[in-house]
């Protein structure tokens, strides 16, 4: 059998212009409908991990995870900005960015990369009005405070959700202070990756102002990890509060926030980086709205 | 079939240009559907948060860094030498009907993390023209990836002490008596040394301590009081005088699982320690709050002290006011043992937004009532003041119990449970001495717990 040359020209030309509906949503399946057949119906049981397990695996992936980096390297963004709810718009109040090498056991060295404030022009020294501490430590306390072994007592957890995305079983664990009278300690609820049992995000909130004479409260608390390479590492905080009376350079209400960015783990940083002796205050970082 | 062939590969390759996408989508990555479900929770809070969450400016940084790691730079270092080396200057006031007016000045070099905290307080008493004043350090050692601390407290001091050791509030005891000269408190001057070692973790914590001060009865020296009241009471009963050398230890445990927190403190002194004085004082409390149904909570409270050996004025156990007993004036009771149970019904958390009454957000309020039980045993008969007792427990007739409704206002001012506390309390039981009562006082949720 011979096809005519311009039949096969013209259908290929049709082929191109309007592709078959399978080779736009992927293979196509051919479905048997002329047999059916049914099976008898068998229930599965299998005791199902209890919240305790699930508590005591956080504890340990939250340890493994810490026990399982040697040196870090990222930068440290703290921000704050004022006004975030009124009428003015939100206006960056401060913003300090710097390098952080830390070493175990307890080795830590902060280069400030740079450093704005808000002119204040009835300020005449130089003292930065906000100063962040870095610890030596890869704990992340900020984020599994309420799963550490030592601070369990103090809580009360139920789980809120499971999902399951591709081979990660992700499960939401609520948690609120045990003792009635903490209703000034911050309750959240956190999403764990049960694949290391790691804790990969976590929202705080506050049921009462933990300061009512001057707070009126923190509005919201988030905190994130991103995964670097096998390990699970802070990426940001961000929180909002709001105040009772307009604070002096933070007004009604302000955020805060820690972004860490540009991790390098494990990559056997050397133990004479943190050697260095401070030369001058702020030295090398760059100095904006002063 | 030449023509065909050139035909055929253009339409095959054309099917194969529209229909490769598909064939070569291969099933999503685990990771992506994770970081995509993370990924949209993070956009959600980026929208949130705006300018707070917007991506670092990374312009310039990698100059900075050179510049900075080539100067030897380490402002984390630098920061920690300027806390370290920081004096910081306040003033120092108080007022007592011993003292009078206290004026002078605190100062604080250092810090407890690193070398240590050393700080100095000069002050005069301007009534009874006296020099106070002494040297405090405070060392506190932590290790990273371990849950507590060790501190070790040392002061060399002369200085004004209540009578009472376990209910003291300074600063509104000065307050109080310089208004309206309303300071129930019995002083004493203590002049030496103390050192106190701490084992601090979040569970629990121990303490061992020593002390050794020569102890120093005073009397009123001034009655005036800014509303021109005199001081009430006006006379300021003595102190056994000597040299008390004590040893002490004590600790607090959180119950695992349990919203109870069980503390101890021992004192001693006695000849062996080449002290005047002889005595063993003990005291246990034991708090905890249970939260009933949508924030009403019971705080029950127990505490029982007991004196042995000498009974020293300035040992014993004082009963009344505030801390335990409302309807007795402050400390109006005294004696070598007590025990006291409370318990408070409130409902936590903001009643007035509950009630959806306006109001500012500085003043939540909640509300609660109270049962107080209470007893005092081990009392001179003749002249009021606490007597050596064999008895550990109070008689059945020593015990006195009252009611009441309170008022809180929790400020979150110096912590976050600290509240102005407005209470009306009335006699329950047999009819006595004592009359229906209004106080107002500043504490903390469990009150009983004295030690950290």
């Amino acid at each position: 059998m011979r096809f005519p040359a311009a039949h096969l020209f013209t259908l290929s030309l049709t082929l191109a212009a309007s592709p078959p509906a399978w080779a736009q949503t992927g293979p196509t399946l051919a479905v048997e409908d002329t047999m059916r057949t049914e099976v008898e119906q068998v229930l599965v049981s299998a005791p199902r991990v209890t919240l305790d397990e699930i508590l005591d695996r956080v504890a340990r992936g939250e340890a493994r995870r810490e026990s399982l980096m040697v040196d870090q390297r990222y930068v440290a963004t703290m921000r704050m900005v004022r006004d975030v709810t009124g009428r003015k718009g939100p206006e960056l109040l401060v913003e300090s960015v710097s390098q952080i090498y830390k070493k175990r056991p307890g080795l830590l060295r902060v280069v400030m990369l740079r450093h704005y404030e808000k002119p204040d022009p009835k300020r005449k020294d130089d003292d930065e009005d906000v100063e962040t501490d870095f610890g030596s430590g890869m704990g992340e306390n900020i984020v599994n405070f309420a799963f550490r072994p030592a601070t369990r007592r103090s809580y009360r957890y139920r789980i809120v959700g499971r999902e399951l995305l591709g081979d990660h079983l992700i499960y939401r664990i609520a948690f609120e202070p045990r003792s009635a009278l903490a209703v000034y300690e911050p309750s959240g609820e956190v999403w764990v990756n049960t694949r290391d049992f790691v804790i990969v995000r976590q929202e705080l909130k506050y049921k009462e102002s933990p300061v009512p004479l001057f707070l009126k409260g923190i509005r919201r608390v988030t905190i994130e990890r991103t995964k670097v390479g096998d390990h699970w590492v802070l990426s940001r905080v961000l929180a909002r509060v709001e105040a009772t009376i307009p604070l002096p350079k933070l007004g009604r209400s302000f955020d805060f926030s820690l972004q860490y960015s540009d991790y390098s783990i494990n990559q056997g940083l050397s133990d004479s980086l943190f050697t260095s002796a401070p030369r001058r205050r702020g030295g090398n970082a760059v100095r904006v709205g002063r | 079939m030449s023509r065909v062939i050139p035909l055929m590969a253009v339409a095959l390759a054309a099917l194969l240009a529209n229909a490769a996408p598909s064939f070569a989508q291969t099933p999503a990555a685990p990771d992506s559907l994770l970081d995509d479900y993370l990924g949209r929770m993070r956009d959600s809070t980026d929208v949130w948060f705006g300018m707070s969450a917007a991506p670092l400016d990374t312009t310039g940084l990698d100059s900075a860094l050179v510049g900075g790691l080539a100067r030897g730079s380490d402002s984390n270092a630098a920061a920690r030498a300027r806390r370290a080396g920081r004096i910081t200057f306040s003033p120092s006031l108080a007022f007592t009907r011993v003292d009078g007016g206290v004026v002078g000045a605190e100062a604080s070099v250092g810090s407890a993390r690193l070398l240590g905290r050393l700080n100095g307080t000069l002050e005069y008493a301007l009534a009874a023209e006296e020099w106070l004043g002494g040297v405090a350090y405070a060392k506190r050692w932590t290790k990273p990836y371990e849950d507590g601390a060790w501190v070790l407290r040392g002061s060399a001091s002369r200085r004004t002490d209540s009578f009472d050791r376990d209910h003291f509030n300074p600063q509104f005891a000065y307050v109080s008596a310089f208004l309206g000269g309303g300071d129930r408190n019995t002083y004493l001057t203590r002049t030496g040394v103390d050192a106190l070692l701490e084992r601090l973790t979040s569970g629990w914590s121990l303490f061992a301590g020593i002390r050794d001060h020569a102890e120093h009865a005073r009397v009123t020296s001034t009655e005036w009081t800014v509303l021109g009241v005199g001081p009430d009471p006006l006379l300021n009963a003595p102190a056994a005088e000597g040299r008390a050398r004590e040893a002490r230890f004590g600790g607090r445990l959180s119950l695992p699982r349990l919203p109870w927190t069980l503390e101890a403190q021992h004192w001693t002194s006695g000849r062996q320690l080449a002290s005047d004085f002889t005595y063993r004082r003990t005291r246990v409390a034991v708090a905890g709050d249970i939260g009933l149904f949508d924030r009403v909570a019971l705080v029950p409270q127990f505490e029982w002290g007991r004196l042995k050996g000498d009974a020293l004025p300035q040992q014993a156990f004082y009963m009344g006011g505030t801390p335990n007993l409302r309807t007795y004036d402050r400390n109006e009771r005294v004696g070598s043992g007590r025990a006291v149970m409370q318990a408070d019904l409130l409902y936590v958390g903001d009643a007035l937004t509950r009630l959806g009454v306006p109001h500012p957000a500085w003043l939540p309020l909640s509300f609660g009532v109270f049962g107080n039980v209470g007893a005092v045993w081990g009392i001179d008969p003749v002249t009021g003041l606490a007597a050596a007792s064999d008895r550990a427990w109070p008689d059945s007739g020593d015990w006195k119990s009252e009611a009441g409704i309170m008022m809180l206002w929790r400020i979150g001012v110096p912590d976050p449970d600290a509240a102005v506390r407005f209470d009306y309390a009335v006699p329950v039981g047999p009819e006595d001495e004592r009359v229906p009562s209004f106080t107002i006082s500043f504490q903390k949720s469990l009150g009983m717990l004295r030690v950290r």
